[in-house]
């Protein structure tokens, strides 16, 4: 009996504790986005200008420019996290 | 007689008044005053009652009446209230079907944009793991002086297949449409990539050679700037002083060492290495790559490697600059090496872009005729743009003239001789105009461009070209009968007007 009041209590601890991680990583989650989308509106222009014209993020839709920026990455032998973050900037449009 | 009947009527009268008195006295008297009293009052009282009854029944009648008011009133609110939020949610229904009646004639008005057309697309097609790209050019080349003014035309799909986010299959084959006739069909590259982790891939199969910037990353002709290529990658197919390609494995990526656009890039590689055009009757000085060099020719391979490094963090905004160095190095035969390095470098800030390449290479040679003379060459390019962008002058044109690009290109080599069986005599797709100075051994070259971007993927390029061969080196001519004959080279001055639209869709 008082084992399983034991088990109880840590659920309802463990069940307790996770709602501020929960919360915190969401927030985390969102506040990394955005900064993944303002390196990528930065990294946009200059990369891609290096070798050719900007192309719009309209240009393809989101989950072409999942392949497109793979081929780019290859190509330019981007870091993955600037690729990324420049691959989040064109699918945001 | 008549006294008589009068006194008995009299007395009769008498008789009966004394009959009433008693009956008057006791109606006035105490024994029957007191009877008469308690009958009123219980006339009284009973009427009392009566009237209390009825007041308590007026009184309730009242009270139902005025609950039966208040029931109506509260009734007659609720039935107000209700028709009052009929009314209003009438003319939010109203409003709402009127906005969006405007925003639907507004996007016909409009139409479709081409975000939702690709939302659409990607609706209906999927997760888009395969994507078909590339670009498509058709070319108009004008010589006076060679009599030469023709079209051309080059197709080139870029096939992609992504089936997992750390793989892509990439092909790009070509074709072209040179001016000579027929079509020519060749494999720019067909390759795998893995990549490992945020800085480090690996490549495998047919990859464009990660020397300098201008194979891998310039060439193809929607990138390209100018229409032709500078004189150093320019041989004939997809060469020049370096072969365009190779067929082997590659580890490379990039780091970033410091903040963010502080990185550097790298590309080691292994391939079968060089070959050369073998369908000469003999080995030459001059002669150049095989396009595809698909099997090795020697008993080793070639080592390949280039290293690029941009110093300067967007922070900064200072531009953005890049400082390369490459190398590509194997035996071309049995005990034979082709050894090369090259610098590559960019700056780019605003509307301000330069670029420009310098490689040297060196081929041992066969003893063919005793000297062992090497088959060394070099060759550089510079290159400066401007976008005509941000202009003061004539504001209202300004959306289109900011479209348009001003180039210049500066590009020479030096080598000992050209073989003149290898010259193209035809413009095609691959960037060469129809001058045959521009294959002088001692090449040298003004290009002067006007680019104009319709959209950022469809590109009309105007190329006017000067070439002016320095003297010195050799033509060599092996003709029908297979013998070597030499001839002094080039060097009188020719131009060029070269022009194409190309898209890259």
């Amino acid at each position: 009996m008082r084992h399983r009041k034991f088990v109880l209590l840590l659920i309802c601890v463990l069940a307790l504790s996770m709602f501020p991680l929960r919360s915190r990583a969401a927030t985390e989650s969102k506040a990394q986005d955005r900064a993944l989308f303002r390196r990528g509106a930065k990294l946009w222009p200059i990369y891609c200008a290096r070798c050719h014209q900007a192309i719009p993020g309209a240009a393809y839709s989101p989950a072409q420019w999942d392949t497109i920026m793979l081929h780019m990455r290859a190509r330019a032998s981007l870091t993955g996290e600037d690729a990324t973050a420049i691959m989040k900037f064109l699918r945001a449009r | 007689m008549l006294k008589g009947r009068v006194s008995g009527t009299l007395a009769l009268l008498f008789g009966f008044a004394l009959w009433l008195t008693p009956a008057l006295v006791e109606s006035a008297g105490a024994p029957a005053g007191e009877t008469s009293t308690a009958a009123l009052q219980r006339q009284l009282e009973a009427l009392k009652r009566e009237s209390d009854d009825q007041r308590k029944q007026f009184d309730r009648q009242m009270e139902q009446q005025r609950k039966l008011i208040d029931a109506l009133q509260h009734r007659l609110d609720q039935i107000q209230s209700q028709n009052q939020q009929a009314v209003t949610a009438t003319q939010q229904q109203a409003k709402q079907t009127n906005e969006q009646l405007q925003t639907l004639q507004q996007q016909v008005k409009v139409g479709p944009s081409p975000a939702s057309l690709t939302d659409l697309l990607e609706n209906y097609y999927g997760e888009h793991r395969f994507v078909v790209t590339g670009g498509a050019a058709t070319t108009f080349s004008y010589d006076r002086k060679r009599s030469n003014n023709t079209f051309g035309l080059t197709f080139e799909p870029i096939f992609l297949f992504r089936p997992a986010t750390w793989l892509l299959f990439e092909a790009e084959p070509s074709f072209d449409l040179p001016a000579s006739g027929g079509t020519d069909v060749g494999l720019e590259y067909a390759q795998a990539d893995i990549f490992v982790n945020d800085n480090l891939q690996i490549v495998a199969g047919k990859f464009l050679l990660p020397f300098g910037d201008f194979p891998e990353d310039l060439h193809p002709f929607w990138i390209n700037e100018f229409v032709s290529r500078p004189l150093p990658y320019r041989d004939t197919g997809d060469g020049g002083l370096v072969p365009f390609s190779d067929l082997g494995v590659q580890v490379r990526g990039g780091y970033q060492w410091g903040r963010t656009g502080q990185v550097a890039d790298y590309a080691l590689w292994t391939g079968n290495g060089p070959a050369y055009d073998n369908s000469l009757p003999t080995t030459v000085v001059g002669q150049t790559f095989m396009d595809n060099n698909i099997k090795t020719q020697t008993h080793s391979l070639a080592y390949g490697a280039r290293l690029r490094v941009y110093p300067l963090p967007v922070s900064a905004e200072m531009g953005d600059l890049e400082l390369g160095v490459s190398t590509y190095d194997g035996k071309w035969q049995d005990g034979l090496w082709f050894t090369s390095w090259g610098l590559s470098g960019f700056y780019l800030k605003g509307n301000l872009e330069l670029r420009g390449e310098y490689m040297a290479t060196h081929r041992q040679m066969p003893l063919l005729d005793g000297s062992n003379a090497a088959d060394n060459r070099q060759g550089w390019y510079v290159q400066g743009g401007y976008q005509l962008a941000g202009l003061s002058l004539l504001r209202s044109l300004e959306p289109y003239i900011s479209r348009a690009k001003l180039l210049a290109r500066y590009s020479g080599q030096n080598q000992r001789a050209y073989v003149v069986d290898e010259i193209p005599t035809a413009p095609a797709g691959d960037g060469t105009d129809v001058s045959p100075e521009q294959f002088s051994p001692h090449g040298r070259e003004v290009a002067l461009g006007l680019d104009y971007w319709l959209t950022p993927q469809i590109l009309w390029k105007l190329e006017y070209d000067i070439e002016m061969p320095e003297s010195g080196g050799t033509l060599v001519s092996f003709g029908p009968t297979g013998t070597a004959t030499y001839a002094p080279a080039y060097s009188s001055v020719d131009h060029a007007v070269i022009s194409e639209f190309a898209i890259d869709f």
